[in-house]
């Protein structure tokens, strides 16, 4: 029993980032015990063509080598095993410890005296309770299978070594010793199919972990850099009109100004889900998704207004700033936090610090609404 | 005081005398100085590769104005670039597209899109 896709899709991130740990723990297990099976292979085959081609005594000589090298494997598999033994003690004695928490809280439960509020606590705390343990008895099954493999590739090297030693001192006939040796590299062969199905299907589940994102308030920068340009004044487009009295006639002008190279910028917080292996935003899933264009707009229209020029919301380019916002702020409207315009040569700045949300929280309830998985992964469980 | 991501862009630009191999050695080694002054707090680094260089980026970090600066003072980074970041006190790194834009009286008259998204290439664990 493993962790259901409900599950899993309601982890947090320290939560998930811990199980996609364990799992890449076990993944590497299973890669180190296909290797070495691959190299018991090869040797085998070595050892089916020392049986033909050598002469006795070069045979005996190999033989000893092989078996020195036989018994130092054998030491390893005794160590991979003790390990995984210590492995599964561990996360046997943990669901034991659990199952005896969620007897309390369940105890807890039938009682009289606890109020609403601990009544919901304990609610909660149970269904994390029994989260933990069916993901504690997913990796007990598949570490279990590991000691398995490992079991029997042990036995199957004891039985290595004591045909290599009866055959020191009493050789078989080439016909039956060959027959060993393959019946040898026909179990290590199904062994390592097996262990190399396992491992596809493991990775296809750990993909899926990866795949699993992550939720954050996240600092987005809207920007737009302007290579240089220039200003006609009056901005309306008229002109500035005056009397000339050398000329005695009436002049209608329009002044040109110069604005140097720079950015208009705006950084808007906003929640985002995110990978959780790069913590990169996620801008083709909800909430970002419909987020985006609201924010552009805003942003576009508030940088047109406060600098008199015509910006198109798709031309501002998207990037992550790298304040940090509060995590309190998780499951609130966007936060416009500033706006600024910056002149690259001089290096000044003029900033202006918004701090308004784009919506209200009823507005942005209704916006959010209909995002299933953004607003189960708001109620942020806790993983024991 | 708000903490900070660590964010840092490294141009082919700013290190002319190096190929797009050598730069990404001198990223994966600015990443490996990071995370070995900061230890566990640094969590993995992110190597993304942008049009003309790379980005570094230690998304699970949190640290304050004065570390950064810290970090920073020793890093292989561009100067303007550390410049920017303490006279701004923000770095931003893209994730889409870029837009140039060049007006004249209000008009865009040349509007330069560079379409290229950084993707992550490395990470270092």
């Amino acid at each position: 029993m493993s962790l259901s896709y409900e599950e899993l899709e309601n982890l947090t991130y320290e939560e998930l980032l811990e199980e996609i740990k364990r799992e890449e723990s076990e993944q590497e297990d299973r890669r180190s015990l296909l290797t070495s099976i691959l190299l018991r292979r090869e040797e085998i085959l070595k050892s089916i063509q020392d049986e033909r081609l050598k002469k006795p005594e070069e045979r005996a000589k190999a033989r000893r080598e092989k078996l020195e090298q036989l018994r130092r494997t054998l030491v390893e598999w005794n160590r991979q095993i003790a390990r995984t033994n210590e492995s599964l003690k561990r996360l046997e004695r943990r669901v034991e410890e659990l199952e005896n928490l969620l007897a309390y809280h369940e105890a807890r439960l039938l009682t009289w005296f606890i109020s609403t509020f601990e009544r919901a606590y304990t609610r909660d705390r149970i269904r994390a309770i029994r989260r933990s343990i069916s993901a504690y008895r997913g990796h007990i099954t598949r570490r279990s299978r590991l000691l398995e493999h490992l079991r029997h590739s042990r036995a199957t090297t004891i039985a290595e070594i004591a045909s290599h030693t009866r055959w020191l001192r009493r050789e078989d006939t080439l016909l039956e010793r060959i027959k060993t040796l393959e019946s040898l590299l026909d179990y290590w062969i199904g062994r390592a199919r097996s262990i190399t199905e396992e491992i596809e299907s493991e990775a296809k589940r750990l993909e899926f972990k990866y795949s699993l994102i992550l939720l954050r308030r996240v600092s987005v920068a809207l920007y737009l850099i302007i290579e240089g340009g220039e200003h006609y004044y009056p901005r309306d487009g008229g002109y500035y009109t005056y009397y000339n009295p050398a000329k005695g006639k009436l002049r209608h002008v329009r002044q040109k100004v110069k604005y140097p190279k720079g950015r208009f910028q705006a950084i808007v917080e906003c929640d985002a889900f995110a990978d959780p292996r790069t913590g990169q935003i996620k801008t083709d899933t909800d909430p970002f998704l419909t987020l985006e264009p609201i924010i552009r707009q805003d942003v576009a229209e508030e940088l047109s207004e406060e600098f008199n020029m015509s910006i198109p919301p798709e031309t501002l380019t998207l990037g992550v700033a790298s304040p940090i916002p509060r995590e309190e702020e998780l499951g609130k409207p966007p936060f416009k936090v500033s706006i600024s315009r910056t002149d690259e040569e001089t290096g000044k700045e003029w900033k202006f610090r918004v701090e308004t949300y784009l919506m209200s929280d009823e507005e942005y309830e209704a916006l959010t609404r209909g995002m299933k998985a953004y607003r189960e992964r708001l109620r942020r469980p806790r993983y024991v | 005081m708000s903490k900070h991501i660590i964010q840092m862009d490294f141009d082919i630009y700013g290190h002319p005398d190096l190929s797009m191999d050598e730069l990404l050695e001198f990223v994966r080694i600015e990443a490996k100085r990071i995370k070995h002054i900061l230890g566990p707090r640094a969590g993995a680094a992110v190597i993304k590769r942008s049009i003309n260089g790379f980005h570094l980026e230690f998304p699970f970090t949190a640290i304050s104005e004065e570390e950064r600066d810290w970090i920073l003072e020793g890093s292989i980074v561009d100067s303007g670039y550390k410049w920017w970041i303490r006279e701004r006190n923000l770095s931003t790194l893209r994730i889409t597209p870029k837009t140039i834009i060049k007006e004249i009286g209000g008009e865009p008259v040349g509007v330069k899109r560079i379409e290229d998204t950084p993707k992550v290439i490395e990470v270092v664990e």
